[in-house]
């Protein structure tokens, strides 16, 4: 290959510029760079841990696919998968400063949007290969690629990351260079990339997403995939000899062997395997789990314990996403009435009763990003009533739905969740009062994962992973509007937030960035296309004692149980003796201490 | 033995069929302003036809609270247990367990389960009959006109619905249910789409036995029309047999309604059903009453059921009643 390169330069030169990869391995960074680096992160661990044993927790289906990318990808399981793909830095979570991971310096370039990263020589694919710069330019080629048939990638690597070129420094140390398309503010947090395993895919082909649908690619964190049992559970295991084992943040962490993750159907039937002792540790995630536990014999024993820890931390957008390229909900005025009609504050206050709060709109618990001043719509029928009317759609049949042409007004609501049922009842039965017959249609979860991408729905539940800062492109952007396969399921499609979007991202300092992020939220909130339900301040876990947490148990931005995850996972460990103390406790069924532990180290006061 | 469970059937019949007079949340009869109304049977009535001031169905039990408080005239007739199936009550945290005023407590959104025990059965029931009967309908005509037309086409038939009886049709209607929502309609035309065949195969059997028989040759004889034989000849001999199919049909139709409910396929929320209250019990199993009434209901039901069709058909036994000699 070298040498093909040297004898056809002009070819070798025409195809790196149209991939974007620079081939000029060799070249020294510039010297004027300032590296940066953090060798001693505040530690979140705990010196008591130990390694060895074996967690088996659970997961609510089984993957569609081990793809990370394309058709069925972005599911829960996924992100165990991307927890294990380390990235260059990561973000301290509760001092918001950089760590330094797959590279060990960093370094901005003053042209605003190109940032120099010195790789680690250590790091080793799981394969035992090194890492090496090239792995990185592959990223480009591959999120590049149109046969990994994921729009959102696609994009992401061809217009907002422009161009990945290697370095080598006089020592043979590797440097990369990743520049954006945009000067942007968040230099660091967008070239943050993740190094693809070039040696394990290859050339692409238009198979890629059958190929790659089961196998298991190499990659650089903790924890390997090593079984599947398909349909049943999947285990990852320790990697004994991981390369960044002794690096400072890493310090008493990913203790434990195995990781099982057990499929079942429902965090109810799950909570009865916890009980049983089938599976170790879960989040609850229901009041009702909650308070059932206390009632029961294995949390009254001590043998399970429980925990709440409050987090402070961007909470997701759980949120009721209205279809608007469906019929009745084109209508604006429609979107907002129906935002009147929905008794959220009536789910919590009479059905949940447990610290829940209502969701007052997208992009909460982001900070400053927060725009404070936006409210959710209370249950207001008047208002409600006055905005349905204005839309056409003032009388209502015999049964006291709203009608017009003819019509009535009859919307489906989809979710996937049985849980959610008692909740939404509340809100269908108000919602007549409204005038609106709100159907309820339960779906699989994969399916209605599925339905929501090909935007089969008229109103989706759904509730959005966070970022770091509040992102709008993939779930606003009329790019992504009425296409199959993306994440816009509210079909938004405006010039003017489109324009707000592109403002936000290539601000030129915090404060016009922070000022868009509240345009957008406030944009959004008038366009009422989603519905803010509840948010829950806490995380909680239930979990056999043997399992240890450090005396703070999580971090600021710690929520449920992360396993693998470089900035906050695997922070437990097993003690093996109180194990098989309990054990035999519960054999004999005796008492051991019970513990209710709530943690509020987090709590935002 | 048969008296007891069919006069156990019937009772549990009349109750439910009943249930509007005496569990529900619509009164059986209104004076208001000197008129008399009737909720129970008439239109739903928005609460500003009784002076309320809102669009929606009345809320009786308060109206009959206020009037009676403010000594007015207008009186209301309410149902002995005034809670319907959708009436939802939050003063306590569902699923609340039996007390004196949910007998069989509440569900986990606040509703009475005894009120969604009584309608669920009755709409099981209803929905069952009426998925006998369309699947009856199917399955008889696509008998006759395999058993009675040419050799061809009964050939064709009978391939085509070896095909079709080995589709596993639960799974079929899982798949075909997720993607369009459902109404009661539209879910016995599903089933009955997928279920027709296994009975079709059955009563074509019989209708090939039957038109052999000489009295049919000589009524062909006699030049009688086809449409005649069919329905005065051949029918009659098939009745017995399809009788005692039914009973033992519509109690798997009422257990293949209940699993779909279960299982979230069936009828979308809110409509009370027994499935319903099963797949709340497994997702709560410290709350007894929400699976407790399910299971017996089921148990008293199919038994009966069955028990009845086994005397229908003792008395249809050809060994029992024909006598060839």
């Amino acid at each position: 290959m070298v040498r093909w390169v040297v004898l056809c330069p002009t070819l070798a030169f025409s195809f790196a510029f149209a991939s974007g990869i620079d081939p000029l391995l060799g070249a020294e960074p510039p010297a004027s760079l300032r590296w940066e680096t953090n060798p001693s992160p505040e530690l979140i661990s705990s010196p008591k841990a130990v390694t060895g044993g074996r967690i088996i927790t659970f997961m609510d289906s089984f993957p569609l696919t081990l793809r990370q990318v394309g058709p069925d990808a972005s599911s829960g399981f996924r992100k165990l998968l991307d927890e294990n793909d380390m990235s260059l830095v990561t973000l301290h979570p509760n001092t918001d400063t950089w760590i330094p991971m797959l590279a060990s310096h960093w370094a901005l370039d003053s042209d605003g949007r190109t940032v120099y990263y010195r790789l680690n020589p250590a790091a080793r694919w799981s394969d035992q290969k090194p890492v090496k710069a090239s792995d990185y330019t592959f990223t480009l080629e591959f999120m590049r690629s149109p046969h990994i048939q994921s729009p959102w990638s696609n994009d992401y690597y061809t217009t907002t990351i422009q161009n990945v070129e290697s370095f080598q420094e006089k020592s043979g140390t590797e440097v990369i260079a990743i520049r954006l398309a945009q000067p942007t503010l968040d230099r660091l947090l967008m070239t943050n990339i993740k190094p693809m395993p070039r040696h394990f895919y290859g050339e692409l082909d238009a198979n890629f997403v059958t190929k790659f649908n089961w196998q298991i690619p190499p990659n650089v964190g903790p924890y390997l995939l090593a079984t599947l049992d398909k349909g049943q559970r999947v285990t990852f295991k320790r990697k004994a000899d991981w390369w960044a084992k002794d690096m400072p943040y890493f310090k008493h962490r990913f203790n434990v062997d195995d990781v099982v993750l057990q499929v079942v159907r429902n965090s109810q039937i799950a909570f009865e395997y916890l009980k049983a002792g089938d599976i170790d540790i879960m989040p609850l995630n229901t009041p009702d789990l909650w308070k059932t536990a206390s009632a029961d014999d294995v949390f009254g024993k001590g043998y399970v314990h429980k925990l709440q820890a409050y987090n402070e931390q961007p909470r997701s957008d759980y949120a009721l996403i209205l279809n608007s390229s469906y019929g009745p909900l084109q209508d604006q005025r429609v979107r907002q009435a129906l935002a009147y009609a929905m008794n959220v504050d009536r789910v919590i206050n009479e059905l949940l009763k447990d610290g829940y709060q209502r969701l007052q709109g997208i992009s909460q618990g982001y900070g400053a990003f927060t725009a404070r001043g936006i409210k959710a719509r209370p249950f207001d029928l008047s208002q409600a009533d006055e905005l349905f009317k204005l839309a056409g759609w003032g009388t209502r049949n015999a049964d006291g739905i709203r009608i017009k042409d003819g019509k009535p007004l009859t919307l489906t609501l989809s979710y996937a969740y049985p849980n959610m049922t008692p909740r939404f009842v509340i809100l269908q039965e108000d919602a007549r009062k409204a005038g609106v017959d709100l159907k309820l249609q339960q779906l699989d979860p994969a399916m209605a994962f599925k339905s929501f991408r090909d935007k089969a729905h008229q109103i989706a539940f759904f509730s959005w992973s966070t970022s770091y800062r509040p992102e709008y492109r993939s779930r606003f952007h009329s790019s992504f509007a009425n296409k199959p396969q993306t994440a816009n399921f509210s079909n938004t499609a405006s010039p003017v937030l489109d324009q707000l979007i592109e403002e936000y991202e290539h601000a030129s300092d915090d404060r016009k960035r922070i000022n868009q992020a509240h345009a957008i939220q406030n944009f959004v909130f008038q366009d009422s296309s989603y519905i803010p339900l509840f948010e829950v301040p806490y995380y909680r876990l239930a979990y056999w004692s043997w399992i240890q947490f450090p005396e703070v148990p999580g971090t600021k931005s710690t929520d449920g149980l992360p396993l693998f995850d470089s900035a906050t996972g695997g922070l437990f460990w097993i003690d093996g003796d109180r194990q098989k103390s309990v054990m035999a406790a519960r054999k004999r069924g005796d008492r051991t201490p019970a513990r209710s532990w709530i943690n509020d180290t987090f709590r935002v006061k | 033995m048969k008296k007891f469970w069919g006069l156990t059937l019937f009772v549990f019949l009349l109750i439910s069929f009943t249930a509007e007079l005496w569990i529900g949340a619509r009164p059986l009869l209104v004076r208001y302003q000197n008129n008399f109304h009737a909720p129970i049977i008439s239109a739903m009535r928005p609460g500003s036809f009784f002076g309320e001031d809102y669009a929606w169905e009345t809320d009786y039990v308060n109206l009959q609270e206020s009037w009676r408080t403010s000594g007015s005239d207008n009186w209301m007739v309410m149902p002995w247990i005034p809670l319907g199936p959708l009436t939802i009550d939050l003063k306590q945290s569902p699923p609340a367990p039996p007390d004196s005023q949910h007998w069989l407590g509440t569900d986990s959104s606040g509703r009475d389960v005894l009120a969604r025990f009584i309608y669920g059965f009755r709409t099981a029931f209803l929905m069952s009959v009426a998925y006998l009967a369309l699947t009856v309908t199917i399955a008889l005509i696509l008998a006759l006109i395999s058993a009675l037309s040419p050799g061809w086409v009964d050939l064709i038939l009978q391939r085509f619905m070896e095909i079709w009886v080995m589709i596993p049709f639960l799974y079929v209607a899982i798949a075909l249910v997720s993607l369009v929502s459902l109404d009661k309609v539209l879910l016995i035309v599903i089933l009955s789409f997928f279920s027709w065949p296994t009975l079709s195969l059955y009563l074509r059997a019989q209708i090939l036995q039957v038109k052999e028989h000489d009295y049919i040759l000589a009524a062909k004889m006699l030049g009688l029309s086809r449409l005649r034989i069919v329905w005065f000849h051949i029918l009659p001999q098939v009745w017995p047999f399809l009788l005692s199919f039914l009973p033992f049909f519509l109690a798997g139709s009422l257990v293949t309604f209940t699993s779909l409910d279960f299982l979230g396929f069936g009828l979308p929320p809110p409509e009370p059903s027994w499935g319903d209250l099963l797949q709340q019990a497994l997702e709560r199993p410290h709350a007894y009453w929400l699976a407790a009434p399910v299971l017996v209901g089921l148990f008293v039901v199919l038994t009966a059921v069955t028990v009845i069709g086994e005397a229908i058909r003792n008395k249809q036994n050809p060994r029992q009643t024909q006598n060839y000699r």
